[in-house]
């Protein structure tokens, strides 16, 4: 069980992000955060993987466990070492190297070269398109490629908890909903744990077990997932539907909104 | 016709030796992604350390160049441990400007440790030259060649093949990404800087036996960049076809320029070169353009 309990995190040293951020996500599930732009989903997945210190960020408070161990204040390595892989927010795929050196890379932590190259195979199974270009240059691939091959690169480290972030940016529908049938393949016949973070909140609680919903750093609202899809304020707020299945106008969502962040 | 065949056998012999100067720059940018202008200044310090350790300690060729491989290799990791670690978050430009300043250090450091007259190195393979057919090459220069294509070749398995190698090339495409994957970054930055040492150790050795030690010696770091820029600053292949277009071009207008330009202008033409190719092509010759898909 991955467990967050009352994290904040500051950027900068002065810029508060995470105000008190507690979630549970329990082993082999599917768990959706959700939120708009600057919530703190991405800031949420970087306290867990540890890449903060890129960006000036550090955890000051909370604690962070995955099973009995702490992931807070140690090295990416060692966290990704513990299973815990973070899938980057806009894909990140080593654009200079091949398909197959990008996944081999991948296997870094999980043993030498030899073992990484027999579990090719596994790869390639879930993603067939990358079989057909495992010699091509990733950063020639399409954008819906690159994500496939973000999510085997990251699957080459042996993850047990996979933090996935916003995978439908920028795609087709189509490829989004290949590739959340990909995840939701991968959590039930892997056994991976999954945090998916997404704006594309109809998508990712389809396949999610439980939802959290994060405004201005904290958790405003949580529950399983099709509780979230049914509760009005997701509906609308999030899924951009009033009633059933209408579509509300840009104007009303903004009143709401505001309404809301004043009402606290 | 026989000069036009000398100059140019020269010029690639040559070419080979500032392609070894270059492949420490290279490495260390595969590696770790910084511009490092300081490769030059490591050389000179490989060079006297060298030249220390065969004349004043009197440590026999076998010894003395391996141990200075070591020795350069702990200089290049702690370099990276005590100047760039500490700096590793924050921007290229600091990144760049640190190591110019460590340039200045070495450059200070090496007449106080060692006086600023000239030394030599006592060269195993002395100052004959190969003679064949009518064309003439120091051995010196010859024996180098031959153990920078020797090199070419063991970094190109180790970048290509092993995992640590791959790792290095997966850090220099995208640093956070890399870490993303528990690629341990410490690492193999100091790996990177550790092997440009040990080839600034060996660069020091050859250039050291061809031009004597002293402190005049950090002019090759200019040559660096005529280098890396025409063979793209992280292909090691690139370093080596740099190396050997800019050592033609130094011996051709040597040979045909330097009497009506001035003797010194075989030394300017490589960087005046530089100046062309960046004009047209940006990213160097053999450099990678960034990727962007339309």
């Amino acid at each position: 069980m991955l467990k967050l309990d009352g994290v904040e995190v500051v950027y900068n040293r002065v810029a508060l992000v995470l105000k008190g951020v507690s979630l549970t996500v329990p082993a082999g599930q599917i768990v959706a955060l959700l939120g708009n732009n600057g919530a703190g989903k991405t800031t949420t997945l970087r306290a867990i993987s540890g890449l903060l210190a890129h960006e000036r960020g550090e955890v000051v408070r909370g604690r962070i466990t995955w099973g009995d161990n702490s992931l807070r204040e140690r090295s990416p390595d060692y966290i990704v070492r513990q299973g815990v892989v973070q899938v980057l927010e806009g894909r990140r795929v080593f654009e200079h190297l091949s398909v197959e050196a990008n996944l081999l890379a991948g296997g870094y932590t999980a043993g030498s070269m030899r073992s990484s190259r027999s579990e090719l195979k596994m790869i390639y199974s879930y993603f067939p398109r990358l079989a057909d270009r495992r010699n091509q240059r990733a950063g020639f691939l399409s954008g819906g490629e690159q994500q496939m091959l973000a999510i085997g690169r990251a699957l080459m480290a042996h993850p047990r908890v996979m933090l996935l972030d916003e995978p439908s940016l920028g795609l087709a529908p189509v490829l989004v909903s290949e590739i959340f049938e990909i995840v939701e393949r991968l959590n039930r016949e892997e056994g991976v744990t999954v945090v998916l973070v997404e704006q594309n909140a109809e998508a990712a609680l389809q396949i999610a077990h439980h939802g959290y919903v994060l405004e201005d750093g904290r958790i405003v609202l949580e529950g399983p997932a099709d509780k979230l899809r049914q509760n009005q304020d997701v509906a609308e707020f999030y899924l951009g539907l009033s009633g059933v299945g209408e579509r509300k106008s840009y104007r009303d969502v903004k009143t709401y909104r505001r309404r809301k962040r004043w009402l606290g | 016709m026989s000069e036009f065949t000398q100059l140019m056998v020269s010029g690639v012999f040559t070419g080979m030796l500032y392609a070894l100067l270059a492949l420490g720059f290279v490495v260390v940018v595969k590696g770790s992604g910084v511009i490092n202008f300081s490769q030059g200044e490591v050389v000179v310090l490989g060079a006297f350390v060298v030249s220390w350790l065969l004349t004043d300690v009197g440590v026999p060729f076998w010894l003395g160049v391996p141990a200075t491989v070591v020795v350069m290799m702990v200089v290049g990791a702690g370099i990276e441990r005590f100047a760039l670690r500490p700096l590793q978050n924050e921007s290229m430009l600091a990144l760049v400007m640190a190591t110019i300043a460590l340039g200045s250090i070495i450059r200070g450091l090496v007449p106080m440790i060692w006086g600023d007259g000239l030394r030599s190195i006592p060269s195993l393979i002395d100052q004959r030259r190969y003679e064949w057919f009518g064309i003439s090459i120091p051995t010196i220069t010859f024996w180098s060649a031959v153990m920078v294509l020797i090199l070419l070749v063991a970094f190109g398995f180790f970048f290509s093949r092993s995992r640590l190698g791959l790792a290095m090339q997966a850090v220099s495409d995208d640093r956070v990404a890399a870490q993303s994957l528990g690629i341990n970054i410490r690492l193999v930055n100091a790996v990177s800087w550790a092997m440009a040492g040990g080839i600034a150790a060996l660069a020091g050795y050859v250039w050291g036996s061809l031009l004597g030690v002293d402190s005049r010696l950090v002019v090759l770091g200019a040559l660096i960049f005529p280098v890396v820029i025409l063979g793209g600053l992280e292909s090691i292949l690139g370093a080596v076809i740099g190396g050997i277009v800019v050592g033609l071009v130094e011996s051709f207008s040597a040979g045909y320029l330097n009497d009506d330009l001035g003797a010194g202008f075989s030394t300017v033409a490589p960087l005046i070169m530089l100046l062309l190719v960046l004009f047209v092509r940006p990213y160097g010759l053999f450099g990678r353009p960034e990727i962007e898909r339309v």
